[in-house]
This record gives C-alpha cells, sequence and structure tokens, in this order.
C-alpha cells in the first residue's frame, strides 16, 4: 500500500493531509488523523509535502495486480 | 425532496486544476457568480496534484508556427484538429502570460525564468520544439488563493455525478460531498466541465472518467476513444518513472542530475544505444542488469547540479524531495539517494493511458449540449494531447482552461439565469440513482471492481491487438459488469465516490474497445495486427458515438486539413507506439 501510515510520536494533529489530500485517503476521529483508504493512494506526496512535522509516512512501490489476474 | 444545499450562479466550474483553476478565474473577471465544485481540496485535486513533469509546451511568439503545427498535427498521427492547433499556437503564449501574471499577484512564479530573465527552456532532443518550466505548485496555491479572495463559491469535496439538462440546454448539476453526505444542487445555465479524463493506471485510482459518463447520459457526443494509448511501463515503479524518489527522468536529467552505481560509474555510460533510445524502460533494465552484476545498488544523484538548479528542483519537485526527506533522512539535493534492491526487480506490465478521448467541443469549447464548455483533459483534446511530446497536456489544459472559460463567459449572458424549481424537478431520478447505490449491500467493493477492470482492459488494449482480441476484451468486460455490479456494496459516502468512479471507468473501457475494433487501420493508440497500415486515404477520421435510444450509436466524422497537408499514403505507423 502506498501510505504507510501516521508516525503519531511526530504527529501533532495539523490535520493538513486531511484537508489536503486528493484521493481522501485519510480520516480524521477525535482530531486524530488516521488511514482510511490506503490502496486509494496514488503517491502524490502532497501529504508529506505539507506536513510540519515529517509524520506521513509514503511508500512509492505499487503493489497492484497485475493484468488477467496474474501475480508474481 | 429536500437537499441540503441549492446554489444558483452563473457558471459552474467542475473541477479546479490547472484548466478548471483558470476558467473559474476567467468567469470573476467578467463579474460572474462563479462556483467552483472539486473532487478534492480546491486546486489540489486530480491530474493537476500528481503533475509528473514540470515542462510545458507551450509556443512562443518568435517561435515558428509552421514548426509548431507540423510538429503536432504529425506526432498526432494528424489526428489533430488542425484549427484548434492554429488557436493554441497563436493564443498558447497570452495565456501563459496570464498565469504568470496571477502568480505574481501572490508573490510566486508559475513560469521560472533563467539568469537573463527570460522563461527557461529547454530544446527537445526528440522534438524539433521547445519546452519550458512550469511550476504546477506555486500555480495552484495562486489559483487556490485567487479563487478564494475573489469570492467564487468553492465547494470542496463535492463529487459532481449528474449534469441537469432540458431539450439539449443545461440547467444544473447534481452531486454529494463524499465526507459529509451533504446534497448539492446547481443550478446555473452554463458548466465548464474540467474534472480530468479517465486514466488506466496500475498506480493511480483518481480520474476515472466521471465527466465522460455524466455528459454521455445527458446526451453529449464523445470523440476519439479509440485514441487510448498503450504503455509499457515497470509495475513496482512510481507514477511517471523508473524511480524511487526525484523522478530523474525529464527535469531533473536537463538539468543535469544522473544515476551512477556503487562504483561511481554514470549508468548513461554503461548503457546500450538501445537502453539509451527507450527511456524509462531503457533506464531500468540497465539498472536492473547493473544490480545483477553486483554492482548495485544504484544511486540517484543530483549532488553535481549547479546550486541554481538544485534550488529549481527543489522548488518544483517539493513533494517528492520533501517525502525523500522523511523516508531517507536524506537531502535530495546533497546526498545521493540509494534506490532500494527490491525496487529494481521489475515486472513489466502494460499500462493503459486515455486522457485522449473526451467530449467532443466545437471551436468555441462548447459540446453539442448548450452551456456544457469542456477544457482540459477532459475535452476530446482535439489540438494536441494524444501521445504528446512532453509538456502539451499540460500546456492544454491551461490554454483551454483561459479559452474557454472566456467562451463559457459570454455564454452566460447568452443563455440567462437557470429555474431552482425546474432543478430540483431535473435531479430527482439522479437522487434515487444514487439511493439505490447507497442500498447495495453486495460483498464487491468498488474498489475490487476497479482492479477487475483494469485487469480485464490492459492487457487487451496494448499494440498488436486483433478483431478476435478485442471481441473477447468486450465479452469479458460485459461479464465482469453482469456479475460485479449486482454485488456491489456501497458502505459510505466514501464508497459512494468510488462506486461511482468504478462504474464510469468499467462503462468508459467498454467504449474504448468498442471505438477501436470499429477503426479498421492502426493509428495513434491503435496498433492493430490485423490491419496494420496506417492509412490516410480511407481512414483520415475521428470516432465518436452519442447514445441514442439508450444504447451508444457510433459515427466517424472526416479530419478536415486546412493548415497542414496529409500525406494521402498508406504506410507503417512511422512512431513507435511505447
Amino acid at each position: 500500500m502506498a501510505v504507510q501510515g501516521i508516525d503519531y510520536e511526530k504527529c501533532v494533529d495539523c490535520g493538513k493531509c486531511y484537508d489536503i489530500c486528493p484521493d481522501d485517503v485519510f480520516g480524521m476521529f477525535c482530531g486524530k488523523v488516521y488511514v482510511r483508504d490506503p490502496m486509494g493512494c496514488q503517491s502524490c506526496a502532497l501529504c508529506a509535502m505539507v506536513c510540519p512535522s515529517g509524520a506521513c509516512h509514503i511508500n512509492v512501490v505499487r503493489p497492484k495486480p497485475l493484468p488477467a489476474g496474474r501475480r508474481v | 425532496m429536500r437537499f441540503d444545499h441549492v446554489v444558483e450562479g452563473d457558471m459552474l466550474v467542475v473541477g479546479s486544476g490547472l484548466a478548471g483553476g483558470l476558467a473559474a478565474i476567467r468567469g470573476l473577471d467578467a463579474g460572474k457568480k462563479v462556483i467552483v465544485a472539486t473532487k478534492g481540496k480546491l486546486c489540489w485535486s486530480g491530474a493537476s496534484a500528481v503533475v509528473g513533469g514540470a515542462a510545458t509546451a507551450i509556443p512562443f511568439p518568435e517561435d515558428d508556427k509552421a514548426v509548431w503545427m507540423k510538429a503536432i498535427v504529425e506526432v498526432s498521427d494528424y489526428t489533430a484538429d488542425q484549427e484548434w492547433v492554429r488557436d493554441y499556437i497563436e493564443n498558447g503564449y497570452a495565456q501563459m502570460e496570464k498565469i504568470s501574471e496571477i502568480t505574481r499577484r501572490h508573490g510566486l512564479e508559475g513560469f521560472p525564468r533563467d539568469a537573463s530573465g527570460g522563461y527557461w527552456r529547454f530544446s527537445n532532443p526528440k522534438y524539433p520544439v521547445k519546452t519550458q518550466l512550469c511550476s504546477p505548485y506555486e500555480i495552484l496555491e495562486a489559483f487556490e488563493k485567487e479563487l478564494r479572495q475573489r469570492g467564487a463559491v468553492c465547494c470542496e469535496r463535492v463529487m459532481i455525478t449528474h449534469l441537469l439538462t432540458e431539450e439539449g440546454q443545461v440547467k444544473g448539476a447534481f452531486g454529494f460531498s463524499y465526507r459529509t453526505g451533504e446534497s448539492w444542487l446547481f443550478c446555473v445555465p452554463v458548466v465548464v466541465m474540467a474534472a480530468g479524463g479517465c486514466t488506466f493506471k496500475v498506480d493511480t485510482y483518481d480520474n476515472c472518467g466521471e465527466p465522460f459518463a455524466m455528459a454521455y447520459e445527458a446526451g453529449a457526443k464523445m470523440m476519439a476513444f479509440d485514441r487510448g494509448g498503450a504503455l509499457v511501463r515497470p509495475r513496482n515503479a512510481m507514477r511517471a518513472g523508473v524511480l524511487d524518489n526525484v523522478p530523474l527522468a525529464g527535469l531533473p536529467q536537463w538539468l543535469g542530475a544522473r544515476f551512477v552505481n556503487a562504483e561511481g560509474t554514470e549508468l548513461s555510460e554503461l548503457m546500450t544505444p538501445e537502453e539509451l533510445n527507450s527511456g524509462r524502460l531503457g533506464v531500468d533494465a540497465a539498472i536492473t542488469r547493473e544490480v545483477a552484476a553486483g554492482r548495485g545498488p544504484i544511486y540517484e544523484d543530483c549532488t553535481c547540479l549547479s546550486p541554481e538548479s538544485k534550488k529549481l528542483l527543489f522548488r518544483l519537485k517539493k513533494a517528492n524531495c520533501r517525502r525523500v526527506q522523511v523516508e531517507y533522512g536524506l537531502d535530495p539535493m546533497e546526498e545521493k539517494i540509494p534506490m532500494r534492491r527490491e525496487q529494481t526487480e521489475q515486472t513489466y506490465v502494460p499500462d493503459v493511458c486515455n486522457r485522449m478521448g473526451g467530449i467532443d467541443i466545437d471551436i468555441h469549447g462548447e459540446s453539442n449540449i448548450r452551456g456544457l464548455f469542456v477544457a482540459g483533459d477532459a475535452s476530446a483534446p482535439k489540438a494536441c494531447a494524444q501521445h504528446p511530446f512532453p509538456g502539451v497536456e499540460i500546456g492544454w489544459a491551461m490554454f483551454s482552461g483561459g479559452r474557454i472559460g472566456g467562451y463559457a463567459v459570454q455564454a452566460c449572458d447568452r443563455y440567462g439565469a437557470s429555474d431552482v424549481k425546474l432543478c430540483r424537478k431535473l435531479a430527482e431520478p439522479a437522487v434515487f440513482e444514487l439511493i439505490q447505490a447507497l442500498n447495495a449491500h453486495g460483498p464487491v467493493t468498488p474498489d475490487e471492481l476497479k482492479e477487475k477492470v483494469m485487469e480485464t482492459l490492459i492487457p487487451y488494449n496494448v499494440n498488436h491487438c486483433d478483431e478476435e482480441a478485442m471481441k473477447a476484451c468486450i465479452a469479458k468486460l460485459e461479464k465482469v459488469a453482469e456479475e460485479m455490479l449486482p454485488e456491489l456494496g456501497v458502505r459510505d459516502f466514501h464508497e459512494l465516490r468510488e462506486y461511482v468512479e468504478a462504474k464510469s471507468m468499467l462503462w468508459v473501457a467498454l467504449m474504448i474497445v468498442q471505438s477501436e475494433i470499429r477503426r479498421k487501420e492502426s493509428r495513434v493508440g491503435v496498433h492493430r495486427r490485423d490491419y496494420p497500415m496506417m492509412d490516410n486515404v480511407n481512414w483520415l477520421k475521428w470516432i465518436g458515438f452519442v447514445k441514442k435510444d439508450g444504447r451508444p450509436e457510433f459515427f466517424t466524422e472526416d479530419i478536415a486539413t486546412p493548415y497542414f497537408d496529409v500525406p494521402k499514403t498508406i504506410t507503417l505507423q512511422t512512431r513507435p507506439r511505447v
């Protein structure tokens, strides 16, 4: 999955990632961000760009399915 | 029926990327009440948010117009609309200046300038025209500030699902907020559709062709779905490149960044001529070979750049650079970045990109539905953007946004206000359709449907397909529709958004193959095993379709050639397809 997760030790609850994400990958609960739809992420890295504390972790490896159901 | 929000205005812009943003600003300039509805955050959504390159190909006044015309028409295998190409060549620069001015107003720089104060331009080794740098993040930031400060009605996180029309005339649009579930009814005489195209990529899930599906349902003429192209790309790569981090292909490469192996040898010195000619695929093949030979890891190296280039690269690739800092704890400009071993083990998969087809427009940007204007990737980019050289798609988005936004403003006066009562009535079927989707509780998620569509379409919509393969693909897609659609489950409004996306993707996939099967020759995205020749004598045509009696009715339309003579020949395609 592209969004690996939030580092809560660094997260300052500013909600900027939730605010900017084009794909609605993040959700909010009690003022805290969580990853609601990691597969929807397209690695644009805007969340990492706006995060003031480096708490958003994104992987650019895209383990998407192969055509016609082939898997490696 | 009760709607949470009913908004009246002169002009609704759907989408707020480079095209939609500029169209909306044109509306504000003319003193119109402009509403912007966007699926993501204002100005940071869709394709613009992931703009991979930072290059745009806009003709400058001092350029040779004939060279540009030839380049664009030839690169499109003669399918470009020459009237639009001429307009792009003559008026593209003015739109770029307009964007420059907007960014300057907010203390930003949309198009970087070099030491001599001119726009930073590069010669392209493969094409006879120049591309120039642009800074998408700064443009988007300026657009956002401009729209908010000047009082546009900004509806963020709102997905438009239906166009409301009566007797071939736009009356409004309907949508919902996928975070809150609130319904939005827009009563407007003019809609500028700038919500992107449909992309079938193994890694992009956001541009799903909803503008196409809703315009088709409203009766719009669709065009050139057969121009979808196929690319073969490494499976485990970041979009837009082989690379892990700061995608070196493109901009950094132009600036002088490089790949080096563990011994410090530059990768380009180790590549075969074939690899050097194969773009990203060649780079990836060379990386794989070097790692297998024990000379890994391969590093991305921007340390050799000049201080000015480093500064510029950081500005234009801010998001990626920031990501490298977070993930690696490295400064991408001062330290070499090792590529991870697992990312050099690649499986190559076909990847389909269909930003080529779309809603047909006339020379004023209006579709056959009065009041429906289309800009950016959503328009059948008659001017350029199929298999473009780098930057034409971004150039078209900016140019068409400004130009067509201007035409839409004029139409506001022509068509007068829309009636709220009528809009309420027209929106009723749309509401029932979404309610029905929300009532579905099957086990299949919309994401699974999207994946299935890609799995089914991608192997067929590549080079060397023939009639038999296409028929098999159509049958498979129809089977997917038959088996999966009734099994879908929509658990919340976020999934309702995905449901609309998945359904339109499935429909677009079907329309692509059904359009391609009608082209009995090879041109742009279609390279047919059974008809390998490009036939300028009989097939200099666009293929389109329109909804009739609930089904798509296909037609062809001759391509006019007023400014550039097309050789009347039947030859093999001249340009490589992958």
